[in-house]
């Protein structure tokens, strides 16, 4: 190793023959690690050292029919052991120790040759780090350098999902009104026949999913049935429907008439979801449009009707509790049921996070419950995971805000200069998922200083745009 | 360290050249197999050099191809303004890259594969090595694999993480899907300058 007294002049290094990912690492190295011990130049006739990578044939050939002749020392990178006259082999992968030492080897013999390696500049040798290098100067497995195109996604079948525990074919069915016991449920997905070869085949549910999460997407770059304006124009109702189209009031004004009561679908869904959870068994949800299969263990709802389909909203409007709205574990009866359904439907098998997070939307369409006072400060405890969500207008922005500092929701929709009707959407369904913190004090703060300041916003907004446009 | 311009046709893709493209890394970090190439590949514009093996050691593993040193993408914002992907190599006997490859990062993109024996452990683990790096800058968490496996779920990675008094967005993603890894990313930038404008 290089001794921390030592001062040496840098060894200056070239990089054009390194071969590509060999530069990526000397990159690193020399930022940091290795920034006093080598230097970059632009050619290696500037070079006090050749460096090469002996794997790449045109660098091979320059070497041997070129640089070789100039007498100066080399470093070769190979994969497989070179003995070269005044030359050092690196082995690849290459590691921060056998850089050092081959630097200290040739430092030694540039000076023994009387030669500075970089005659205009003393530097001072990076200190001795300990780094946890454990790897040493030994040969390692072939390494391919691959420039790689993506690839096409394979046809995926469906996963066999491992919904519950194992059923006990032995155990007595469960009547409505029995007691809840151990009674597990089992479901297995069965690979759809008539599935299509892409990747949203891995489940179905992920098709709807994908359509609405990638919304803003899709407004630039619509699916080729779809023009740009009919596929705007669904997107802009769907949004309606999520979130309303109710105009912003004063944060002063009387809010009696403006809350809106939890529908009566989603109190029932929301109860049939504590059940499940307490005895870790699946519940059947019952109305007269749609029987709704709560499935804890797997986190999953298992509904007939399409939640991203207008059908739903005229299901969550049309429950009352007149209709329907009672639940009860599965029996073991309904749990073969619900196999077959699923077999035949994987489709309808939502995420309970997603299930009840459109749910929410739909029951509410931009108003709050009760329950939530749009003035008081509250913070975000947890984001939702918006990529398996139905996205609705700056959902990432509210998340984003709402979880760096806590606030009233009327003061979140200032801050971003958007709508209120999209911050109370927010509010009411990750109020939904259990994500809001009434409470501020207890809220995990970051250690550092929020960056925001220095952050490079420019940057990040030409990135953003990017990326939100595909 | 002094910049050059290299004169191969791809060199700018390494490095773009000049000082100012240094923080303009975003790193891609979590354990073998939990889809850090897939997910570099997913997004970058340009073909990701990566330096998968198929080496017999892996022979045992659970994947066919495995990245032994790093993986490179980008994305390209115009001629001059570039953001550099790099993902790490899974294995951990490379950690001793990790303390290199951070330096001058955006934040960091950690995936925990779902399907391992023990992902709190994945996730206490990756946070605990780029502790620093997380306290300065951001972490966002993508868990992948759910697709065939939904246990854990995504609510037990938020308790995990409060337990580790780590505040960061975790998203259930499929490293194959661009836009799980593009709603990834943004949340990333969002959570480091909220109330960023899209320009
Ligand atoms: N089913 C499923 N497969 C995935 C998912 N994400 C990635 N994969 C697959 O997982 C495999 C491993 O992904 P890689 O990108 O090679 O993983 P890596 O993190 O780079 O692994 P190392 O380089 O070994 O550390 C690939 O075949 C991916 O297609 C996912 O969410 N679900
Ligand atoms: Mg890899």
């Amino acid at each position: 190793m290089i001794e921390n007294s030592k001062q040496n002049n840098p060894l200056n290094v070239c990089l054009d023959d390194a071969g590509t990912h060999n530069k990526a690492i000397l990159d690193f190295f020399f930022a940091k690690l290795g920034q006093n011990v080598f230097r970059c130049v632009d050619s290696q006739e500037k070079a006090s050292v050749v460096l090469i990578d002996y794997d790449f044939p045109p660098a091979r050939q320059k070497y041997e029919e070129e640089y070789q002749q100039w007498g100066k020392p080399a470093l070769v990178l190979s994969i497989s052991e070179v003995s070269l006259e005044n030359a050092i082999w690196l082995a690849k992968p290459l590691t921060s120790r056998s850089l050092l030492d081959a630097a200290e080897t040739l430092q030694k013999q540039l000076a023994n040759s009387g030669v500075e390696p970089n005659a205009d500049e003393t530097a001072e040798l990076y200190p001795p780090t300990d780094l946890g290098l454990t790897e040493s100067n030994q040969l390692h497995p072939p390494v391919q350098t691959t420039r790689q195109r993506p690839p096409e996604i394979a046809s995926l079948g469906a996963a066999a999902i491992p919904l519950v525990k194992k059923v006990d074919e032995d155990s007595p069915d469960l009547a409505d009104d029995e007691p809840l016991n151990d009674t597990a449920v089992t479901v297995e997905v069965e690979k759809e026949e008539d599935k299509q070869p892409d990747l949203s085949t891995n489940l179905d549910t992920e098709t709807h999913e994908n359509k609405q999460t990638s919304a803003e997407t899709k407004d630039i770059e619509p699916t080729p049935e779809i023009s740009e304006e009919a596929s705007k124009s669904i997107n802009e109702s769907r949004t309606i429907m999520l979130c309303g189209d109710k105009p912003d009031i004063a944060a002063n004004s009387d809010l009696k008439d403006f809350y809106t009561d939890d529908s009566f679908f989603l109190s029932s869904l929301k109860d049939a979801i504590r059940l499940a959870r307490q005895c870790q068994q699946g519940v059947l949800l019952n109305f007269p449009k749609a029987r709704i299969y709560v499935l804890p263990e797997i986190h999953r709802v298992f509904c007939g009707i399409n939640i991203y389909e207008d059908e739903f909203l005229d299901l969550i409007k049309s429950c009352t509790i007149s209709e329907g709205g009672k639940m009860h574990i599965l029996s073991t009866q309904e749990i073969h049921e619900l196999n077959d359904m699923i077999s035949q439907q994987a489709s309808a098998l939502y995420d309970m996070e997603a299930f009840v997070w459109t749910s929410t939307l739909l029951s509410a369409q931009g108003g709050l419950p009760r329950t939530l006072d749009p003035k008081k400060v509250v913070g975000l405890k947890h984001w939702p995971s918006l990529t398996r969500l139905e996205n609705f207008p700056h959902a990432m922005p509210i998340a984003a805000q709402w979880s760096s500092t806590s606030m009233n929701a009327f003061d979140v929709a200032k801050s971003l200069n958007i709508p209120q009707r999209y911050v109370f959407s927010f509010y009411n369904a990750t109020n939904s998922l259990g994500l809001i913190e009434q409470d501020p004090e207890k809220l995990i703060t970051k250690k550092s200083v929020p960056r925001s300041k220095d952050a490079p916003r420019g940057l990040f907004s030409r990135l953003l745009k990017r990326l939100v446009g595909g | 360290m002094p910049h050059e311009v290299y004169s191969h046709a791809y060199s700018n893709d390494w490095w773009g050249g000049d000082m100012s493209t240094e923080n303009r890394k975003i790193i891609f970090t979590g354990p073998v197999g939990a889809g850090k190439t897939t997910a570099i590949r997913s997004i970058s514009d340009i073909e990701i050099v990566t330096t998968d093996e198929q080496a017999s050691d892996m022979a045992k593993a659970r994947k066919p191809a495995t990245t032994v040193a790093m993986d490179y993408g980008m994305i390209k914002l115009s001629e001059n303004e570039r953001v550099h992907l790099y993902g790490t190599p899974g294995q951990e006997r490379f950690n001793f890259m990790w303390d290199i490859l951070t330096e001058g990062g955006i934040g960091l993109v950690l995936l925990i594969d779902n399907s391992r024996k023990d992902p709190q452990q994945d996730l206490k683990f990756y946070t605990q090595a780029f502790k620093k790096f997380i306290e300065a800058q951001q972490l966002v968490v993508g868990i992948t694999r759910m697709d065939t496996h939904r246990v854990p779920n995504v609510n037990d990675y938020r308790q995990w993480l409060d337990q580790l008094k780590i505040k960061a967005p975790v998203f259930e993603i499929d490293a194959r899907k661009r836009d799980d890894v593009s709603l990834l990313i943004q949340a990333m930038l969002m959570s480091l300058a909220p109330g960023a404008e899209i320009l």
